[in-house]
């Protein structure tokens, strides 16, 4: 071969904003070199409605139903952070049984959460049936929220001061059974995919991201947890009655997809210990507190979280004196988790692209608020 | 059947033009229109258009317990091979223009069912300075399904009426679409 | 709490108050030059996770909140630094810390705060040619 070069150029690849991985409206500009990605930048604001400032003009009440829309597969996990900054700066205490009620319908939704995203890394990998499955079982809990808050998927359930209405009748025999059911389904998802050679050669060392980056970029959740780093807020900030439970922080130190997966599919285990430990020790009591008509939280600045699916949800509100907010700001997990996005691709191929995202799984309802 | 269609409410497309049948055509094409209009509900696909909340309640409708795949219809991913766009959540300003683009990349005929509160004017967004109120001000509509979000039997029922809607439709042979 | 109270007050000289009941952060407030000292700084002492970075309005001008976390210690500190409404411009902390570059972009496209030394300061939730600042006080939808 002669000295002659061959002239290459990088080409400009666009994922998304539509496209079929069921994570949202994101757009991803990668640039490849072949089929390698060289650089790659996010572009949010597909779905971004404008929650802060709508949020201005509402009364405290009537902000909560837009919560449950921020990560829609979790909204009792997104409205507790804003309840609960109401409630510290008001100096509310919420009584026993609200507090165990609030906790055994947060865990059912991370279970709920959980098994979206496992279904969703599979079907992003091109296996249907893990989808399929984990609907299945969805549905199941999905008929349980129906049972207590009225609605499937956006509940406004929780309120400043406790939660608005009571478990039916039969309840706790209902989720007792579910877990039941949902115990003796683990293994099958557990031979489906983590226990599947190709779920294995496709998500096994793709996606690294370590955990000294990963702090640096303010990344929480799965997406931490994956990477060794032993932080949950349950544990290091326990917040309603978490410190009167048992549970384990989970952690892999594989740094890659394969790792956050195994973080969810463990967690879920540890969600249905959680609820084991809930069934058996619900006091009675009130649902709400003692909370004046009109809410009005005196003056000042406070943040509060909440240990969500993708991560650390927080709300940071800052109060008047008025009945509306003056700021409300909501921190969301997704959105400082896409900036780790594009540091862990660069040198992967397209479909690895598909594949490490998919573990990420963020929400674009709550990235774009 | 018109009747039915009327109480929906549903919005005249231009892909639907039931009022040029003149009663007239003879019996081998009005036979033909209704096989080709029965052919068309029984296969609908839809695109996998999803923005927000109502994408899942999308992607419940074809899991084992509703089963959309039983009346001829699964999901494809690109525009190309579809005939059916659910737009099922929020439509933002930033995301009007690849909306349009999908929409006019479909061939026909093809038909919109605006899916939710946000879908059908705006929803609890409607107050936003950055949300598109109702997505019928981007690409026409046959269905507007309510809810917050719907319950995937509710989008079952909105299917049903789009497929009474198609088998109204007169004068299907050749292209009739503008 | 009075030792990692003395440490701040002597590293950076500055004023330490307590926030309101039921927030457990300490708070501190600075000027606009002392900003990036005072965060690397905190981050020396061992605050170093970046949860929040946000703006609100105060009553003539725009206050810079950033909450910074230590969860060794399980501890968090509130730094608020106030920003000048007719040329809203502070330093950036992205080039030493990139859990601020999302997080500054946000700031400037919802209040129009320029930072300075971001490598890319950009709109990021607004759509393309929308030019107002959204959660400014005074904005009004125009359509």
């Amino acid at each position: 071969m002669s000295e002659q070069t061959i002239c290459t150029d990088t080409i400009k690849l666009n994922i998304g904003p539509h496209h079929p991985a069921t994570h949202g409206v994101f757009r991803l500009e990668t640039e490849l070199d072949g089929e390698v990605v060289v650089n790659s930048r996010p572009i949010l604001g597909y779905l971004h409605r404008g929650i802060e400032k709508i949020a201005e003009n509402l009364t405290y009440n009537q902000i909560i139903p837009y919560f449950d829309r921020l990560d829609y597969l979790s909204g009792f996990l997104n409205e507790y952070p804003f309840v609960s900054a109401v409630e510290r700066l008001m100096g509310i205490e919420v009584p026993k049984k609200a507090q165990y009620l609030r906790v055994l319908m947060m865990e059912l939704n991370r279970i709920a959460a959980h098994l979206v995203n496992i279904g969703a890394q599979g079907l992003d990998l091109a296996s249907m049936t893990s989808m399929v499955y984990c609907m299945r079982e969805r549905e199941y809990l999905l008929e349980l929220f129906v049972a207590v808050s009225g609605s499937r998927m956006t509940f406004n359930w929780m309120r400043v001061g406790g939660v608005k209405s009571d478990l039916p009748e039969g309840f706790l025999s209902r989720v007792d059974r579910f877990i039941h059911y949902l115990k003796d389904r683990m293994p099958e998802y557990a031979s489906l995919m983590q226990d599947n050679e190709i779920f294995q050669a496709r998500t096994k060392g793709i996606g690294i991201l370590r955990p000294d980056h990963a702090l640096e970029l303010g990344c929480s959740g799965p997406l931490l947890r994956g990477s060794g780093v032993a932080r949950d807020i349950r544990m290091d900030e326990p917040y309603e009655v978490y410190d009167e439970l048992e549970f384990k922080v989970i952690t892999h130190d594989e740094c890659d997809s394969f790792a956050r997966y195994m973080v969810r599919y463990d967690e879920i285990s540890q969600s249905i210990r959680i609820i084991e430990q809930i069934l058996s020790k619900i006091p009675d009591g009130d649902i709400m507190a003692k909370v004046p008509k009109v809410i009005k939280p005196p003056e000042g600045d406070i943040y509060s979280r909440v240990e969500a699916p993708i991560g650390e949800l927080g709300v940071y509100l800052s109060s008047d004196g008025k009945n509306k907010p003056h700021r409300m700001k909501i921190r969301a997990p997704s959105f400082s988790n896409i900036r780790a996005v594009p540091d862990m691709i660069k040198g992967l191929q397209v479909p690895d692209v598909i594949a490490t995202f998919a573990s990420v799984a963020p929400t674009m309802g709550e990235a774009d608020r | 059947m018109g009747k039915g269609i009327v109480e929906m409410g549903l919005k005249e497309s231009r892909t639907l033009d039931p009022a040029i049948s003149d009663g007239k055509g003879s019996v081998f094409l009005t036979s033909v229109d209704w096989l080709i209009a029965w052919g068309r509900k029984n296969s609908l696909w839809p695109l996998t258009f999803a923005t927000a909340c109502c994408a899942f309640e999308m992607i419940h409708a074809w899991m084992p317990r509703y089963d959309f795949d039983r009346l001829g219809s699964f999901f494809r991913p690109t525009p190309r091979q579809c005939d059916v766009m659910i737009v099922a959540g929020t439509i933002t300003k930033k995301m009007a223009e690849p909306t349009r683009l999908l929409y006019d990349q479909i061939p026909h005929p093809k038909w919109v069912l605006a899916m939710g509160a946000c879908a059908c004017s705006g929803g609890p967004f409607i107050d936003s300075y950055s949300v598109v109120k109702g997505v019928d001000k981007v690409i026409p509509v046959d269905v507007y399904i309510p809810g917050c979000p719907p319950r995937p039997e509710a989008l079952q029922f909105g299917m049903t009426q789009l497929q009474k809607k198609i088998m109204a439709t007169k004068r299907n042979l050749g292209r009739n679409h503008v | 709490m009075s030792e990692i109270i003395e440490l701040i007050k002597e590293k950076i000289v500055v004023e330490v108050e307590e926030m309101p009941k039921g927030e457990p952060g300490l708070k501190i407030r600075v000027d606009n030059d002392k900003l990036i000292n005072t965060l690397k700084s905190l981050r020396g002492i061992g605050y170093n996770y970046m949860t929040m970075l946000t703006a609100k309005c105060t009553d003539d001008s725009f206050d810079a909140v950033y909450l910074l976390d230590d969860w060794t210690h399980k501890r968090r500190i509130w730094v608020y630094t106030e920003v000048n409404v007719d040329n809203p411009s502070i330093p950036s902390i992205t080039p030493s810390w990139l859990a601020a570059d999302y997080l500054e972009r946000e700031v400037y496209d919802m209040f129009g705060i320029e930072f300075e030394g971001h490598p890319n300061l950009t709109r990021i939730l607004t759509p393309e040619g929308f030019n107002q600042y959204p959660l400014r006080k005074e904005f009004k939808e125009t359509d």
